[in-house]
C-alpha cells in the first residue's frame, strides 16, 4: 500500500488523471463483461435443461425409423429400406452411448440402462432378422421380427415413461433455474450499481487527492494575502508532480519574501539609527552655535566693527592695536565661517594662536603658551572648534590659580603621531582635575557649573560629544590628571 | 458556539470526509463481495439444475430384477424393500421390473423385459407354471441366474428356491382350526365349516391346503367334524380380488366357522367384507402375513390369527443366493426362512420385543 501511495505521489498529474479514468473505465468494462458472461452462461444452461428429453426423443425417432425400415426391408427386401436401416443403426448406436449402462440406484439412470440394453438387444435381433431375410428363412425372420416388435413396444413404453419422468424433473429444474436466473439477474444489476457507486467514490477520492494540494496552495496564497507572510508556514511537499514543483517554488518564494522583509527591516533600523545620530550631531552643533551666539552679541557686526577698528589703527600707525584687532577679527571670522565644517588641524591651531594672542594682550602677556607640533599632521581633517575650547579650558582652570597664587601656569599644545593616530594634546601645569570630575566628563554626564558657566565658551563636554558623534567612537578623548601635577587632555584623531 | 477557523477547521473537514468516504467504500465493498458470493452460489445452483439436480447416484456391481406375482401385494412390497436395502449393502441393486411404467405388463412380459435388459440375476415369485419355467430356462440360456421365492418352479433351471416351510404353515393353520373347533362348544356330530380361500396359481398354497386337510383328517374323533372347502380367486389385480371376495362371501347366508386366507390381499379383502357386513364374530379368520391392517384386525378381534414372514431373512437369502452364484458358480437349491403364528396372545409379547407389522403402503 505504501509503495502504491509512493508510486502515485510521484506520478505526473496527467498520468494520475489518465490512471483514474482508466481504472474506472476498466472496472465498468470488467463488470459489464462479467454480467454479460454470467447471463449468457445461465441462458445456455437453461437451454440444456431439456437436453435429456431431446436425446430421448431422438432415440425414439431413430428407433421408429429403424423399425419402419426393418419392417419395410422384411416386407419387400428393398435396398432403400436396408440403407435407411443401417444408417439409423449407426445413429442409434451413437445415441445409446450417452445413456447410462451401469447398475445404479437412481430410477432414471436405471431406466436408461434398461433402454440401452434392450436397444442393443433389439439391434442384435434385428440384425438376425435381416440376415435371415437374406437367407430367405421365413420362419426365422418372422420369429425375429416378432421379437423385435415386442422389444420395440417395450422400448417405447420405457422411453415414454422415462421421458415423462425426466420431463417432470426437468420442468421442476426449469422452474428452479428460472428462479435462480431471476436472482442472478438481480445480483448482476446490484453488482453493476455497486461498482458504479465505487467508481464514483474512486473518482471522488482520486480527484480529491489530485486537487487537494492545489486547494491547499490556493488557501495558503490567500493566507499570505490576508496576513503578514512572516506568519505563514511553508507548505508540506507531498507529491513529486507538477503541483509538488509549484509547492516547492511557492515555499522558496515565501522564504525569499520573508528574507527580503527581514533585510528591509534591518536596513530601516540602521537608517533610523543613522538619522538619529545625524540629528543628535546637528543638535550638538546647534547647541554650540547657540552658545556662541549667546557669547557673541553679534559676531558679524563685531567682526565688521573690528575690521573697521583695525583699519583705523593702521591709518593711525598703531601697529600693535592693528595686530590685536586683526587677531580678534580672525578669531570671530573663524567662528562665523567654520562653525559647521570639517577643517584641518592647521586651521584649528591658527584659531588657537589668535585666541592666545588676544588673551596675551588682555592679560599683558601672562599666558604661557607653547606648541610642540608635528607639521606632517597639520593637514589632518577634524571637526571645527575642538582645540580652542580645550585651550580655553586649560587656561581657565590650569592657569588661573597660579596667576593669583604664585608661579604662572603654562599651557602646551602638542600635535604628535601615536599608533597611526594624530594626537592633539593640551596640557597645563595647574592644580589638576579631580578624579570625580574626570570620571563624570568621560562618562559624558552633564552637570551644572564647570565649563559652561561664566565664560560662555564651548565646553569640554560639547567637544567630547561632537567627537563621539563624528567618529562614532567613545575612545577618542582621554584626560590624565593628578592632584597638583596639571591636566592633560588628549584627542586621538584617525589618520585617514 | 465554538467556531473553528483556518487549518484546524480544514483538518476536521478533511477527516470527516475521509471517514464518510471510508465507510461508504467499505460498505460498497462488503456489498460487492456478498453479491459476488451470491452470484457464485446461484450459478452453482444453475449448474446443478441444468445437469438434472444434485441427486446422489450410487453405482453397484450387479443389478438384479425382482418379479412378483402381484405388484399390490404387501408381502412382495415388503420383501422388495428388504431386498433393496440388503442389496445396497452388498454391492448390488435390486430393480423391480416394470415399476413406474405407463403400461401394465404380465409377469411373463416383465420376465422378458428383465432378460432383454441384461440384468445380472432375477428373483421371481414362482408359480409352478410351465410358462414361467420356460422363461427361467430362457434367462438361464442368456446367462442370467434365476432364484424363485415364496413359490417354486422346481421344473425349471432356477438356481435356488427361498421360502418358508409351507407344510409347517399348513400344520399351524390346522392347530388354530382345532383350537377354534374346541372353543366353539360344538360336540361330536357337529360340523365345523372351514373355508380356504386361495389363488389357484400359487403352488405353495396347495402345499398349505394339503397340510390343513391332512391334519383335519386326523382330528379328534370325539370332537366335531372338520369340513374343509376351498375357493379359488382367479382375479389377478387388487381391485378384482376384493370384488371377487365380496361376491364369494355374499353367497354365504351363514358364514363358515373358519375362513383361512392364503394371501395377504385375500386376508385384507375378507376382513374388510366381514367388517362392512357387520358379521364380525360370526366367523374366525385366519390370515396370511402380518401387515399393519392385519395386526390391527387381530387387536380388534376381527381376525383370529395370522403368521409372520421373515421378509428380511428371505430378502437376504435371495440376494445372497444370486451373489453366491455369481461368485462361486453354484448355490444351494433351497433356503428355508422362519415364520411365526401371531394371535392376540402373542401380539403383546411381539410388540414388547419391538416387532411390528409391515405397512402395506410401503
Amino acid at each position: 500500500m505504501k509503495k502504491i501511495n509512493h508510486y502515485f505521489r510521484n506520478l505526473k498529474m496527467r498520468h494520475k488523471l489518465v490512471l483514474v479514468f482508466l481504472l474506472t473505465s476498466l472496472a465498468s468494462l470488467g463488470i459489464n463483461i462479467f454480467v454479460y458472461v454470467n447471463l449468457n452462461t445461465a441462458l445456455y444452461k437453461m437451454d440444456e435443461v431439456y437436453s435429456s428429453n431431446i436425446s430421448l426423443n431422438n432415440i425414439s425417432d431413430s428407433l421408429e425409423k429403424i423399425h419402419v425400415s426393418l419392417t419395410g426391408f422384411l416386407e419387400t427386401k428393398g435396398t432403400d429400406e436396408l440403407e435407411t436401416y443401417y444408417k439409423y443403426e449407426q445413429e442409434i448406436k451413437n445415441q445409446l452411448r450417452d445413456l447410462n449402462g451401469l447398475p445404479t440406484d437412481n430410477t432414471s439412470k436405471l431406466t436408461e440402462r434398461t433402454i440401452r440394453m434392450m436397444s442393443e438387444n433389439y439391434l442384435l435381433v434385428a440384425n438376425s432378422a435381416v440376415t435371415a431375410k437374406r437367407g430367405r428363412n421365413i420362419m426365422e425372420y418372422t420369429k425375429r421380427y416378432q421379437e423385435c416388435q415386442q422389444l420395440y413396444n417395450y422400448l417405447n413404453a420405457y422411453i415414454y415413461s422415462l421421458n415423462n419422468e425426466q420431463f417432470k424433473n426437468n420442468s421442476e429444474n426449469y422452474k428452479q433455474l428460472m428462479r435462480s436466473m431471476q436472482f442472478s439477474e438481480a445480483l448482476c444489476l446490484s453488482i453493476f450499481a455497486i461498482v458504479s457507486v465505487l467508481n464514483v467514490l474512486l473518482i471522488i477520492i482520486m480527484t480529491g487527492r489530485i486537487t487537494m494540494p492545489l486547494t491547499t496552495l490556493s488557501e495558503k496564497a490567500k493566507e499570505i494575502s490576508d496576513k503578514s507572510p512572516e506568519k505563514v508556514d511553508p507548505l508540506e511537499v507531498r507529491y513529486n508532480d507538477e503541483i509538488g514543483n509549484v509547492t516547492k517554488a511557492f515555499n522558496q518564494m515565501l522564504m525569499s519574501i520573508k528574507e527580503y522583509i527581514r533585510r528591509i527591516r534591518a536596513q530601516m533600523v540602521t537608517e533610523s539609527a543613522m538619522k538619529e545620530k545625524s540629528l543628535l550631531m546637528e543638535n550638538h552643533l546647534k547647541d554650540a552655535q547657540l552658545k556662541y551666539l549667546q557669547a557673541q552679541i553679534n559676531p558679524h557686526f563685531l567682526f565688521n566693527t573690528l575690521n573697521a577698528g583695525a583699519q583705523l589703527a593702521m591709518l593711525e600707525g598703531a601697529d600693535r592695536t592693528n595686530e590685536y584687532i586683526r587677531n580678534m577679527a580672525d578669531f570671530f571670522r573663524y567662528n562665523v565661517k567654520k562653525d559647521n565644517e570639517v577643517v584641518t588641524i592647521s586651521e584649528e591651531i591658527g584659531l588657537v594662536d589668535s585666541y592666545i594672542y588676544i588673551l596675551n594682550v588682555r592679560f599683558s602677556g601672562d599666558i604661557r603658551f607653547r606648541k610642540v607640533i608635528d607639521e606632517t599632521l597639520l593637514n589632518v581633517r577634524v571637526p571645527s572648534m575642538i582645540i580652542q575650547p580645550l585651550v580655553e579650558n586649560s587656561i581657565k582652570y590650569g592657569t588661573h590659580e597660579t596667576e593669583d597664587g604664585g608661579e604662572r601656569g603654562e599651557v602646551v599644545l602638542s600635535l604628535y603621531k601615536k599608533e597611526e593616530m594624530a594626537c592633539i594634546e593640551v596640557s597645563d601645569n595647574g592644580p589638576g582635575m579631580p578624579a570625580e570630575t574626570i570620571e563624570r566628563i568621560l562618562a559624558r554626564e552633564k552637570s551644572a557649573g564647570t565649563e559652561y558657566d561664566e565664560t560662555k565658551g564651548i565646553g569640554l563636554n560639547n567637544v567630547i560629544s561632537r567627537l563621539d558623534l563624528f567618529y562614532d567612537s567613545r575612545e577618542g578623548v582621554d584626560i590624565i590628571s593628578n592632584e597638583g601635577e596639571g591636566t592633560r587632555i588628549i584627542i586621538k584623531i584617525p589618520m585617514e | 458556539m465554538r467556531v473553528l477557523k483556518g487549518p484546524l477547521m480544514k483538518n476536521k473537514t478533511v477527516d470527516r470526509n475521509r471517514i464518510i468516504l471510508t465507510v461508504l467504500a467499505a460498505t460498497s465493498l462488503a456489498l460487492l463481495i456478498a453479491t459476488v458470493i451470491g452470484l457464485v452460489y446461484f450459478n452453482n445452483r444453475i449448474d446443478e439444475y441444468s445437469s438434472g439436480g444434485n441427486e446422489k447416484i450410487n453405482q453397484y456391481k450387479y443389478v438384479y430384477a425382482f418379479i412378483a406375482d402381484d405388484t399390490f401385494d404387501t408381502l412382495s412390497d415388503s420383501l422388495y424393500k428388504d431386498m433393496v436395502e440388503y442389496g445396497k449393502a452388498n454391492d448390488c441393486f435390486v430393480e423391480r421390473v416394470g415399476s413406474g411404467l405407463a403400461a401394465n405388463y404380465t409377469k411373463q412380459e416383465l420376465f422378458n423385459i428383465a432378460i432383454y435388459s441384461k440384468v445380472d440375476g432375477i428373483i421371481v415369485q414362482g408359480d409352478g407354471t410351465k410358462e414361467t419355467d420356460a422363461l427361467i430356462d430362457k434367462a438361464d440360456k442368456a446367462g442370467i441366474p434365476v432364484v424363485t421365492v415364496l413359490t417354486d418352479n422346481n421344473s425349471s433351471a432356477r438356481k435356488s428356491f427361498i421360502a418358508m416351510d409351507d407344510y409347517g404353515v399348513g400344520t399351524d393353520y390346522s392347530s388354530q382350526i382345532m383350537n377354534i373347533a374346541r372353543d366353539s362348544g360344538k360336540q361330536m356330530g357337529d360340523t365345523v365349516n372351514v373355508l380356504v380361500v386361495m389363488n389357484s396359481q400359487y403352488s405353495n398354497q396347495n402345499t398349505i391346503l394339503s397340510a390343513i386337510q391332512a391334519k383335519a383328517a386326523t382330528a379328534n374323533p370325539t370332537g366335531p367334524q372338520i369340513k374343509i372347502s376351498t375357493e379359488n380367486i382367479t382375479s389377478t389385480t387388487a381391485f378384482s380380488i376384493q370384488e371377487s371376495v365380496k361376491d364369494l362371501l355374499d353367497n354365504y347366508t351363514v358364514l363358515p366357522d373358519v375362513i383361512v386366507c392364503l394371501s395377504d390381499i385375500i386376508t385384507r379383502s375378507v376382513n374388510q367384507c366381514i367388517v362392512e357386513s357387520s358379521r364380525v364374530g360370526n366367523t374366525k379368520i385366519l390370515g396370511y402375513y402380518d401387515s399393519d391392517t392385519v395386526i390391527k384386525a387381530i387387536e380388534r378381534g376381527s381376525i383370529q390369527a395370522t403368521f409372520t414372514v421373515a421378509t428380511e431373512q428371505m430378502a437376504k437369502y435371495c440376494v445372497d443366493a444370486l451373489n453366491e452364484y455369481k461368485t462361486m458358480g453354484n448355490v444351494s437349491s433351497y433356503f428355508s426362512t422362519d415364520y411365526e403364528m401371531v394371535t392376540i396372545n402373542t401380539l403383546a409379547t411381539r410388540q414388547q420385543n419391538g416387532g411390528k407389522g409391515k405397512n402395506e403402503e410401503d
